[in-house]
């Protein structure tokens, strides 16, 4: 929602933004100086929804708190149609709730005015900004006062300050698994018999033999001594050895990198 | 110069949070009484003879601060943007809270007539508002409550300064009254109470 100003220059030529269903029906009841314990329903309800017509025609989204007062005053509308029943004294008007609700918005959206004066001053008011001062007794928080950003913030602080005193040691692990070893023995295999399934090849093998037998493979692709062929979808994937005899030896090579 | 009174100088000086007569009779070992008729007349000798600044009573204690007035030159001397006025949205519901709380979340919208989850969730982070357990209901909803912070930034020395939510009834669509903001002020300026 916007703060744009109010505007009236003109009916239904400019449309005034507002805080919602009840400040478009304050809007319209003051608009029309109606008694706003005595609202004309049927009027008001077609003036309602003319404002969502036209909010539709400025394609503003209209929100569904605006169609649910929609469907309120149309309901009462439908009562106030309903014969009454002259006998039954204490019979209430259905509009009661509404109007209650629409006095109730009213004042609060007199104090809202109000703070928004206070607002404006207040923001102008500097006290001295805060000092850090050492040792100064925890006694001092108000306890009563702490929320869940100050106690995010408390951790978050303490966090930060445990990294920067302890920075995290870079764990240098042997390489378990060389990418030549790996390539070495799928090679071997394919020797022996090719093509083979790629999944009964990487059958029971840890997270980091995996790696290196991924970029292994991706190895020997590359250098043209195995291809890989995949004969639909998600299908197993063979590997097969090539015409293309590849040396051993230069498999070392691949592990510096 | 009474040395009490340049005492409670030296510590509203140091301070940046409003400290409560409590706080510095305890500190200075004097009784409350005097410690607040040294207030007032510290207060009385800053609003007559100092510009720049003045001390102030908000959210139950005593702080100085500037004034108003200098709001451009201090943003313009400190390069610094201020904080963004509160919407109206963010005002409603801070004027429902501090009159209803502790008041849930359905509760506001209903009053507002609009959804107001993401609002209160705004004022929360701007510790205007906080959370202050959950209702009894079904979905223990949370219930939202004015901070110490919301009584800072309104210049509000308690709560129950509020003016009573009757006397707004009939203001809407006239310009509120000059009378009620400065007597909205007033309620926390006046030292000699």
């Amino acid at each position: 929602m916007t703060d744009e100003e109010v505007q009236e220059s003109g009916y239904e030529v400019t449309l005034p933004s507002f805080h919602g269903p009840l400040d478009l029906l304050l809007h319209l009841i003051r608009k029309n100086e109606i008694d706003i314990y005595d609202i004309p329903i049927v009027p008001i309800t077609q003036q309602y929804a003319a404002y969502l017509d036209a909010m539709e025609e400025l394609n503003l989204e209209i929100a569904a708190d605006y169609i649910y007062m929609a469907a309120v005053l149309i309901h009462i509308k439908s009562q106030m149609l309903l014969p009454r029943d002259e006998n039954a004294a204490a019979q209430e008007d259905p509009r009661a709730d509404l109007v209650n609700r629409l006095l109730e918005y009213k004042r609060f959206k007199a104090v809202a005015e109000t703070f928004a004066e206070l607002d404006v001053v207040r923001m102008g008011v500097w006290p001295r900004p805060a000092v850090s001062l050492a040792d100064s007794e925890a006694a001092e928080i108000d306890m009563s006062e702490v929320s869940l950003f100050d106690l995010i913030d408390a951790f978050r602080g303490a966090l930060t300050r445990y990294k920067l005193n302890h920075p995290q040691a870079i764990e240098l692990k042997r390489m378990l698994h060389k990418i030549s070893d790996k390539m070495s023995e799928l090679y071997g295999k394919l020797k022996e018999k090719s093509p083979i399934r790629l999944q009964w090849f990487l059958e029971s093998r840890d997270r980091d033999e995996l790696i290196a037998i991924f970029l292994g493979t991706l190895e020997l692709v590359r250098l043209g001594g195995i291809s890989l062929q995949q004969s639909d979808l998600f299908g197993d994937i063979l590997v097969a050895i090539t015409q293309n005899p590849l040396d051993e030896a230069q498999f070392v090579v691949y592990d510096q990198r | 110069m009474n040395e009490l009174r340049a005492a409670l100088e030296a510590i509203l000086f140091v301070s940046n949070e409003p400290v409560t007569v409590d706080a510095l009779a305890d500190a200075l070992g004097a009784d409350q009484a005097s410690v607040t008729q040294q207030l007032a007349d510290w207060k009385s000798f800053i609003d007559a003879n100092v510009g720049g600044f003045t001390l102030e009573q908000t959210a139950g204690g005593w702080r100085l601060a500037t004034r108003p007035e200098h709001e451009a030159i201090l943003k313009k001397y400190f390069a610094k943007k201020g904080e963004t006025r509160l919407s109206i949205a963010a005002l409603e519901t801070l004027a429902i809270v501090a009159y209803r709380q502790p008041i849930t979340a359905p509760e506001v919208s209903d009053i507002r007539g609009v959804n107001s989850t993401g609002v209160l969730h705004t004022l929360l982070e701007r510790r205007l508002l906080r959370i202050a357990g959950r209702k009894a209901v079904v979905g223990s909803p949370f219930l939202y409550r004015t901070t110490r912070e919301f009584l800072i930034h309104f210049g509000l020395n308690d709560i129950r300064d509020l003016p009573r939510l009757e006397e707004f009834g009939d203001l809407v669509g006239e310009t509120i009254s000059e009378d009620l903001v400065s007597a909205v002020q007033s309620l926390t300026v006046n030292p000699s109470e």
